[in-house]
């Protein structure tokens, strides 16, 4: 009985899906064109409030669009034009908005206030005079008053062509600033003070990049809403940092989750009935953002990991045939392996495992685990008993890590006066970043010695 | 010989102010072509208000400053600026040899994208400064020597007259402190002009052949061997109190006691 209602519910999710997704209306083009454009465009221009720290402001001028907006409501109502007319509503939203941008450099300039402060104190002023109008608003009992809620959480259903083609202008116009100027805004982003002493056009070139977000938040206000307008400022560049290194690359890992966020959003809010769009393109943002800390390419979760995993294992590695080499070194009476010349054979015998790890503390899974792995590399031979032989590669490569781990011990005992004590621990922390540079100067500097002997012997014990 | 030709910077009654409060009050200074200058002076004697002043980087209260007899705007392209290193967002997603583009974007001019022309540029500045191997390094991974290296040759890709440095020598290793003093050798050779902001005594009299020492004025300025005497340390470093100190000490303690 469960299943069948499931399968109907599915079914019918799916019938919407497909609807909304593969074979949308009219209406649904519109929308998904408008929030797209919307998302690109806030992404990018985002990324240049990001780095000249001014990502709050976007938070400021979102809440501030409000007392604009309710009163060109009341204007439009009492002149008689049947309120919310598009034009005008935006018109009063922009008026605000400019002015809580203003507000903010004024009370940074003529009071100690800090920079959030600034920040927060236009954007609780004028949401609280906007909502003193809002109030204002409802105990006239206006017409069309309702509409109003669509500008503080977004409402896309209502979206019409003309409205969506505003925000794919608004998008494009954006996109252009972004590309003529990109080297501009981009030394502007980086390095300010020398902006303006090469004389490039530094003042101005604020003014429109401020211009151009302010302009993206008034068109985007009625699509998601203006409490959550920053986030499509701010998610986009905080993503595209988990993945690239540079401007250029940020600015399109930006654009593409601007884009996609909202679109997968719209897709999800008209496939989900009663799920806001504003909130659901927000979590659509957010969630590529989680998806980018774990899986992103340049600080992720996953990377780091992989990385991490990967030097133990060449460390685990290297300590397992130091141990095995160390272990054949003083069972078999002797310097034979460490003089001029040594037995190979005497170097292939079968050493039991646990002996020479007994001093590692690895348990018995890790010994077998670090055991094959070399086994599989063709380094040693395995055996069920759980003793190891090493090959003619196998002990190549044991001569040629112990004798680098000893020299780097004999370098920092004699030259760097490292405790004896520490040197051993030391050593197994620079030996990972040893180059074969490294090495190759490590042999000159010992060259006497090594005229001597082929290995050194273990120095700290 | 030098004065012959006509000086290279002109500060005249320079005055800056911060709230009101001068940080640089009534500077002359005149530097000659060729010379090599450093400006030296105890901790906020305003030696960075004066070099950012006389760019045009903060506002005057009064004064001029001419370079080469003219306007900084006509002149600027004979000009590179090296900012603080602190200055700046090292966090920045940008690579070393990006950064030494930046110092074409004006011979370059607006709309231009960055080409292959001026990544060979910036990738030759880089061998100079001996950092060619980390032009595709973010900035931000490098080491502060490297970072103020990396500042360096985006001067040098100016092919400027002039230099004025703030600081190149804080905080950095002996490797860069002895690539930057080579380089300004030999810039100096080649008939260029340094001005140099420095706050490292011991350094002063082997780096600059000409000093200007800076506490709110400009309490001496001239030769090294002939400004860098006792006198007029103690003066500039504040052996005894002098009146003009003493009134903005004045000043200070009137705005911290006021509520």
């Amino acid at each position: 009985m469960d299943f069948l209602v499931n399968f109907l519910l599915a079914s019918t999710w799916l019938e919407r899906f497909s609807d909304s997704f593969l074979s949308p209306s009219y209406n649904l083009r519109v929308i998904y064109l408008g929030v797209s454009s919307l998302g690109l465009a806030a992404g990018i221009c985002g990324c240049f409030l990001l780095f000249r720290k001014r990502s709050l402001l976007s938070d400021t001028v979102g809440h501030s669009t409000l007392p604009g907006v309710a009163f060109a409501f009341l204007l439009v109502a009492q002149f008689g034009a049947g309120g919310k007319s598009f034009i005008a509503l935006m018109l009063g939203a922009l008026v605000t908005g400019w002015l809580s941008v203003r507000s903010v450099q004024w009370i940074q300039q003529k009071t100690p206030a800090r920079e959030d402060a600034a920040l927060a104190i236009p954007l609780s002023a004028y949401y609280a005079l906007g909502i003193v109008f809002l109030s204002i608003i409802q105990s006239l009992g206006l017409k069309g008053s309702s509409g109003l809620e669509y500008y503080l959480y977004g409402m896309v259903a209502s979206m019409v062509a003309s409205e969506a083609q505003l925000l794919l202008v608004v998008a494009i116009i954006a996109l252009i600033i972004v590309f003529l100027f990109f080297k501009e805004l981009n030394c502007l982003s980086f390095d300010e003070s020398f902006v303006s002493a090469q004389g490039l056009p530094h003042r101005w070139l604020d003014e429109v990049l401020m211009a151009t977000c302010l302009a993206v938040t008034i068109v985007g206000l009625q699509a998601v809403g203006l409490l959550l307008m920053m986030a499509l400022f701010i998610i986009p560049p905080a993503t595209a940092r988990l993945w690239t290194n540079s401007m250029a690359g940020t600015l399109a890992v930006a654009g593409f989750v601007g884009t996609f966020g909202a679109f997968s959003g719209a897709v999800a809010s008209s496939t989900i009935r009663n799920l806001p769009a504003g909130a659901s393109i927000i979590m659509a943002m957010s969630l590529l953002f989680i998806g980018s800390m774990l899986f992103g390419h340049r600080k992720g979760w996953l990377i780091k990991k992989i990385r991490l995993t990967k030097l133990e294992r060449r460390l685990t590695e290297k300590q397992f045939l130091r141990g095995l080499f160390d272990s054949l070194e003083s069972q078999q009476q002797v310097r034979l392996l460490s003089g001029l010349e040594f037995s190979r054979d005497l170097a292939h015998v079968a050493v039991p495992m646990d002996r020479f790890l007994a001093k590692r503390a690895w348990s018995a899974r890790k010994q077998e685990r670090v055991g094959a792995q070399l086994a599989k590399k063709g380094l040693l031979t395995l055996a069920p008993d759980l003793t190891v032989r090493l090959t003619d590669t196998g002990l190549e490569h044991a001569i040629k890590t112990a004798k680098t781990h000893r020299l780097l011990e004999l370098y920092l005992l004699e030259h760097a006066e490292v405790a004896r004590a520490n040197v051993h621990q030391y050593v197994e922390r620079i030996e990972e970043v040893t180059t074969p540079e490294i090495v190759k100067d490590l042999h000159t500097l010992f060259a006497s010695r090594l005229e001597k002997e082929l290995i050194p012997a273990e120095p700290h014990s | 010989m030098p004065n012959n030709l006509p000086s290279c910077i002109d500060v005249n009654h320079l005055t800056v102010c911060y709230d009101r409060k001068p940080a640089v009050w009534e500077a002359n200074l005149t530097v000659d072509q060729g010379s090599m200058t450093g400006i030296i002076g105890p901790n906020g004697a305003g030696k960075s208000t004066f070099l950012k002043a006389m760019l045009g980087l903060i506002p005057a209260a009064s004064g001029s400053v001419k370079f080469f007899g003219k306007n900084y705007r006509q002149e600027r392209h004979r000009i590179a600026y090296i900012p603080q290193r602190e200055s700046v967002d090292w966090e920045y997603p940008i690579s070393a040899r990006e950064v030494v583009a930046m110092g074409l974007y004006r011979e370059m001019g607006l709309f231009r994208r960055v080409t292959k022309v001026q990544r060979v540029k910036a990738d030759e500045a880089l061998d100079r400064v001996g950092m060619k191997d980390f032009a595709d390094a973010r900035i931000g991974a490098l080491s502060g020597g490297q970072q103020q290296r990396v500042f360096l040759a985006r001067s040098l890709v100016q092919n400027a007259e002039l230099y004025l440095m703030d600081e190149p020598f804080a905080g950095i290793d002996a490797t860069t402190e002895k690539v930057i003093l080579d380089l300004m050798k030999d810039l100096q050779k080649n008939g260029a002009t340094l001005v140099c902001v420095h706050h490292d005594l011991p350094t002063v009299a082997d780096y600059f052949d000409h000093l200007a020492l800076l506490n709110l004025r400009v309490v001496a300025s001239g030769k090294t061997e002939e400004v860098f005497t006792k006198e007029t340390l103690t003066q500039c470093y504040g052996g005894r109190l002098e009146l003009l100190s003493k009134l903005t000490d004045s000043l200070a303690k009137r705005e911290a006691l006021r509520p």
